[in-house]
């Protein structure tokens, strides 16, 4: 895998850090709800499924 | 009468060699091609066949050999008239059997002293 | 359920484990051991009891921060294309069997340093073994409504048997081999299998109580919104809340690297590097499958049961509470699974761990060098078993002393916060080369010291009952210094606190001391290796730097007694072969000595090989300088062996170039001979005939008309001769793309009627009939005198070859997209099939040399489609066709 590829997942990575930490979380820190899911569940495992498909497809086309 | 047979396609070649062995009082007997030519063969039992190598349908050599096949044509001496000078194809000529290996261009003159000392 | 119904299931449960790993043992090569799923699943070994039964209760008391647990690992596993991926590579390189091997060998092979991390793993693994032992305990206690197990003594607690049994399992599988470097098949398909087994069932009892007992997600969590404190447990919480957030997340991001037993599944049992390209999304779906229900459990918990029981076990107390032993079974064998799959790969990886850096350093190697191969094997063998059972005996122990107090969920950070204290001098070994021994070892210490203060001292305290003074009061009454709120932060949980500080001291301490000294040459030498891994790869034992007197008869004794006399001399020829080393050489070099470190590494590890090796050799001192020096040396040295070796591929490579256009000439050259061959015979037919003629002619009785007969064959001869030479000619000209086209567009209707023209008296003469059909004008692009000679030859060959008087010839047009298609077809004798690839040859001489070609064919087609081809076209015979000849070409149309 090229270096370029590699950072790709890196900046995935640094991407989630940032994202499921203050002060970012706290945007999705509120009532609601959907389909029983509390809105902050709703962003972490959404943004965490999204993560898995992302780094699915970076390593699909790129991985050698 | 001594018959001879002259074996070859072009017809230019065959009237001039015709024209000298006739002038030498040979009966002259000719053919197009092999196959002809071992037809008239076995009818004439000619005394020289002078026999040409590229022919279409059969070449010279096969001719030769079908000749030589014949019980009757033992006494038949046979002359390759041939464009093919390399030493390896006269040698596979005179090694088949024939009495002689003339190269094209040849001269009549020559051809028919020859014949005549084969035949003599 | 009785609990004699329970133990026959453990127990076979645990036979059908046993099994498995027997098979996988068995069948090592399978690829039903060796994929990347059987590693991804293995990863999953880091969701322990904790996760299974601990996520929920937290979930059900504090809300959100069980989620940390698994935020720092999906956030950890895109990294591993570039991190994970170095350390595997290094490892695999070095024969490294533990993270303590990994990080003395990083810093230059250093005992004692294998030493620390050894003992930093043990008591961060201990109490979370002892953790996984209270979950099986407390829940073989609810299954079986009996409560009675835990305090009547440790002979009649089934815990305690569980633990034995499973340090079987280990001490069987896991010392197969003495080479603790080598993968353990079995023990990893047990694994595998058990990863799968509880998140099933952990899917099961999710579903089961979201879509069963109640009416869905929605239904939850209408109903739990009544429940007292909902609003806390489905929020973050104030920003304060956000730094423990924050560090729980670091605390798992380092676990997912440090933890003994996930470097164990993700570098030693790594089975090939491909195998990171699925674990890096799938593992984060595996552990997103396992969260997703959690939350629904644990409100369910909170809405159904009574406030008094432990939240840690709502799984298996909803189903009870329905009824549903079976359901609960499932949970418990689910549960039971993450228990053994931690114990196991956890003892596993300790147990080399404490045998290669502690036990055989310090104490065996003495022992070990006077002994024979089949002793020592077994020692190690020992030492190992008994490390496994005594480990699992002293967390039982733990669990007896400590666990009662403690939750699932505090545990298990303890051991977090007390394993990232190798993360400085992992993660700064890794990528910076100044990091040395010294450091590592202080930071390390100085880390544990804090944890131990800060998080462990409280604990203790509170367990023997000590006055509670100096928890709440700090030591000496200084109110700073208090363990859980350290200078006065009041915010952070404990753990927290303890990760923040100790991680903080252990920091400063390696990166100052990194940076006030130098490391020796061998710390630096490795440095430079791990850092620049890259750059050595290819270098493999080159890359080891080592100056001193050693002899191979030496080392070689000293390797008898590990590996044996057979595997030893096998190592060595191998390694005689690879570097091109005559056998009869007495000295050994640096390469020799690392090859042979390495070789001991997995059977003792790298300090005790480092320090055996010291023994029989006599190490000079090197300076840093030359390390460098020796290193960049090497470096350059493969780089141009590496260029010699394209050179020589690419000479090679020219070689046979030459030989396939030396090839070529020759064929060439023979085309060249037949062709002149083909060109004398041709030539020597008509200058044959008007030598005979001119003989003739000499005999001056020859009737005149006879003469002229001669003469004009003399004459037609003479003609033949001119064409056949102007055809060589032209034939080479176009051979060799000498001939100058002059293309115009032209319309081809026309050029058709002037070659018709050309050849009508002949065909009228011999009564054949030309006939041109076309509804059109076509306008193509050519040189209408080349396509003229074309069309003569065509219609010239047709005419020679069609009856008399019957013969018919005829002329096609066809428009195609970019060419104009002509056919000119006749109802002669035709072409022989077996002749049509070659007619446009003008080398071709038909397989018997001495039949003479069709008649007319000489160079006319070759010509022909010469012409075409310089016009950019084709021509061919129609082998359809079968009422006479058709031949057909294409030229380029007028666009």
């Amino acid at each position: 895998m090229k270096k370029r590829h590699q950072q790709k997942l890196v900046v995935l990575a640094v991407l989630l850090f940032f994202l499921w930490n203050v002060p970012f979380i706290t945007i999705f820190d509120g009532d609601g709800q959907l389909f029983g899911f509390p809105i902050f569940y709703v962003f972490i495992f959404l943004s965490w499924f999204v993560a898995i498909i992302v780094s699915f497809l970076i390593l699909k086309k790129y991985y050698e | 009468m001594k018959k001879i047979l002259i074996v070859d396609d072009e017809p230019n070649i065959v009237m001039s060699l015709e024209y000298a062995f006739k002038k030498k009082d040979f009966e002259v007997f000719i053919a197009r091609d092999g196959k002809e030519a071992l037809e008239i063969a076995k009818k004439q039992t000619p005394n020289i066949i002078l026999l040409d190598i590229m022919m279409p349908q059969m070449d010279g050599y096969e001719t030769l050999q079908k000749i030589k096949e014949n019980e009757e044509l033992k006494e038949t001496k046979i002359i390759f008239l041939s464009a093919k000078s390399k030493l390896a194809d006269v040698e596979k000529g005179m090694k088949l059997g024939a009495d002689g290996y003339m190269t094209k261009p040849f001269s009549i003159k020559k051809i028919v002293k020859d014949v005549e000392k084969l035949i003599a | 359920m009785s609990n004699y119904l329970l133990i026959l299931i453990i127990v076979c449960y645990l036979a059908f484990l046993f099994f498995i790993a027997f098979y996988a043992e068995k069948n090592r090569k399978s690829k039903w051991v060796n994929n990347p799923y059987i590693y991804v699943l293995s990863l999953a070994v880091y969701c322990t009891a904790w996760t299974y039964y601990g996520s929920v209760g937290i979930a059900s008391k504090s809300g959100i921060s069980f989620l940390t647990i698994y935020l720092g690992p999906v956030i950890a596993l895109p990294l591993w294309i570039v991190i994970m991926r170095k350390i595997i590579r290094i490892s695999k390189q070095q024969k490294i069997s533990s993270i303590s091997d990994f990080i003395s060998m990083r810093y230059g092979n250093n005992r004692l340093l294998g030493a620390l991390v050894t003992v930093t793993c043990l008591l961060a693994t201990i109490p979370y073994i002892s953790l996984q032992l209270k979950a099986v305990s407390e829940t073989f206690e609810i299954i079986t409504g009996d409560h009675s197990y835990s305090t009547t003594g440790i002979l009649d607690d089934s815990t305690f048997y569980i633990a034995l049994l499973i340090a079987i399992f280990v001490a069987f599988f896991g010392t197969l081999s003495t080479d603790a470097s080598q993968r353990k098949k079995g023990i990893i398909a047990t694994v595998a299998l058990e990863s799968i087994l509880k998140l099933v069932f952990f899917l099961v009892i999710g579903i089961y109580v979201t879509f069963y007992l109640f009416n869905g997600t929605g239904d939850v969590y209408e109903q739990a919104l009544q429940t007292e404190n909902f609003k806390q447990l489905s929020s973050f919480g104030g920003l304060e809340n956000g730094f423990n957030w924050l560090f729980t997340i670091c605390l798992s991001f380092f676990a997912i690297f440090l933890l003994p037993r996930q470097f164990h599944v993700a570098v030693v049992e790594n089975e090939k590097e491909q195998h990171l390209k699925k674990a890096i999304w799938l593992f984060p779906l595996y552990l997103l499958l396992f969260n997703v229900f959690v939350i629904f459990i644990a409100w369910a918990g909170n809405i159904k049961l009574s406030e008094n029981v432990n939240p840690d076990y709502y799984t298996l107390l909803l189903p009870l509470q329905e009824g549903n032993f079976f359901l609960s079974g499932l949970v418990f064998i689910g549960g039971f699974s993450a228990v053994i799959s931690m114990i196991v790969v956890s003892t596993l990886a300790l147990s080399t761990m404490v045998s290669n850096n502690v036990i055989i350093p310090y104490g065996f190697l003495k022992k070990m060098v006077e002994g024979n191969p089949e002793d020592n094997s077994k020692n190690i063998k020992n030492i190992r078993r008994i490390a496994v059972f005594t480990l699992i005996i002293s967390a039982y122990f733990f669990y007896v002393e400590f666990s009662t107090q403690l939750s699932l969920y505090s545990i298990g950070l303890i051991s977090f916060v007390v394993i990232s204290q190798l993360a400085p001098s992992f993660f700064f070994g890794l990528f910076w080369r100044r990091g040395t021994a010294k450091a590592a070892k202080t930071g390390i210490v100085i880390g544990l010291f804090v944890v131990v203060y800060t998080l462990i001292s409280p604990i203790i305290v509170d367990s023997i009952n000590l006055s509670s003074a100096f928890e709440i009061h700090g030591p000496f009454g200084a109110e700073w210094l208090k363990p859980s709120q350290l200078f006065g932060i009041d915010y952070l949980t404990p753990e927290s606190n303890a990760f923040l500080w100790s991680l903080s001291f252990n920091l400063l301490g390696f990166v100052s001391i990194s940076v006030l000294s130098k490391g020796n040459y061998r710390e630096r030498n490795y440095a430079e290796i791990f850092v620049h891994n890259e750059n050595y790869e290819n270098l493999q034992e080159g890359a080891f730097v080592w100056k001193g007197e050693a002899y191979v008869t030496d080392i070689k004794e000293l390797l008898y007694r590990f590996l044996g006399e057979k595997r030893t001399n096998r190592a060595f020829n191998i390694f005689n072969r690879k570097y091109n080393i005559s056998e009869t050489e007495e000295k050994a070099d640096a390469r020799l000595i690392n090859f042979s470190e390495k070789l001991l590494t997995g059977s003792i590890g790298s300090a005790s090989a480092k320090i055996l090796l010291s023994s029989v050799s006599k190490e000079k001192p090197i300076s840093l300088v030359e390390v460098l020096n020796i290193l960049e040396d090497t470096k350059e040295a493969k780089a141009n062996n590496k260029l010699l070796v394209e050179k020589s591929a690419e000479l090679s490579n020219m070689a046979n170039q030459l030989k396939i256009v030396n090839q070529e000439l020759r064929n060439q050259d023979k085309q060249k001979d037949d062709f002149l061959d083909t060109v004398a015979h041709e030539l020597k037919t008509p200058i044959t005939s008007i030598k005979a003629a001119s003989e003739v002619l000499e005999d001056e009785a020859m009737p005149p008309e006879l003469r002229q007969q001669f003469l004009k064959n003399i004459s037609k001869d003479t003609d033949r001769l001119a064409v056949l030479i102007h055809n060589i000619l032209d034939l080479e000209k176009l051979s060799s793309d000498r001939a100058e086209l002059d293309v115009k567009s032209y319309k081809i209707n026309n050029t058709i009627e002037k070659a018709i023209n050309g050849i009508a008296q002949i065909a009228n003469k011999k009564g054949v009939k030309v006939q041109f059909e076309h509804d059109g004008f076509l306008t193509g692009l050519y040189d209408e005198d080349r396509i003229l000679q074309v069309f003569t030859n065509l219609l010239s060959n047709s005419l020679k070859f069609t009856e008399e008087n019957k013969g018919v010839i005829k002329i096609l047009l066809e428009e195609n997209d970019e060419t104009i298609e002509v056919a000119v077809e006749d109802n002669g004798k035709g072409i022989p099939k077996e002749e049509h690839n070659y007619i446009f040859e003008k080398f071709y001489q038909s397989k018997n040399q001495n039949t003479k070609k069709p008649q007319g064919s000489g160079f006319g087609l070759a010509i022909c489609k010469k012409i075409i081809e310089s016009h950019k076209g084709s021509i061919w015979a129609d082998a359809s066709y079968t009422n006479g000849a058709r031949m057909v070409f294409t030229i380029p149309k007028l666009k």
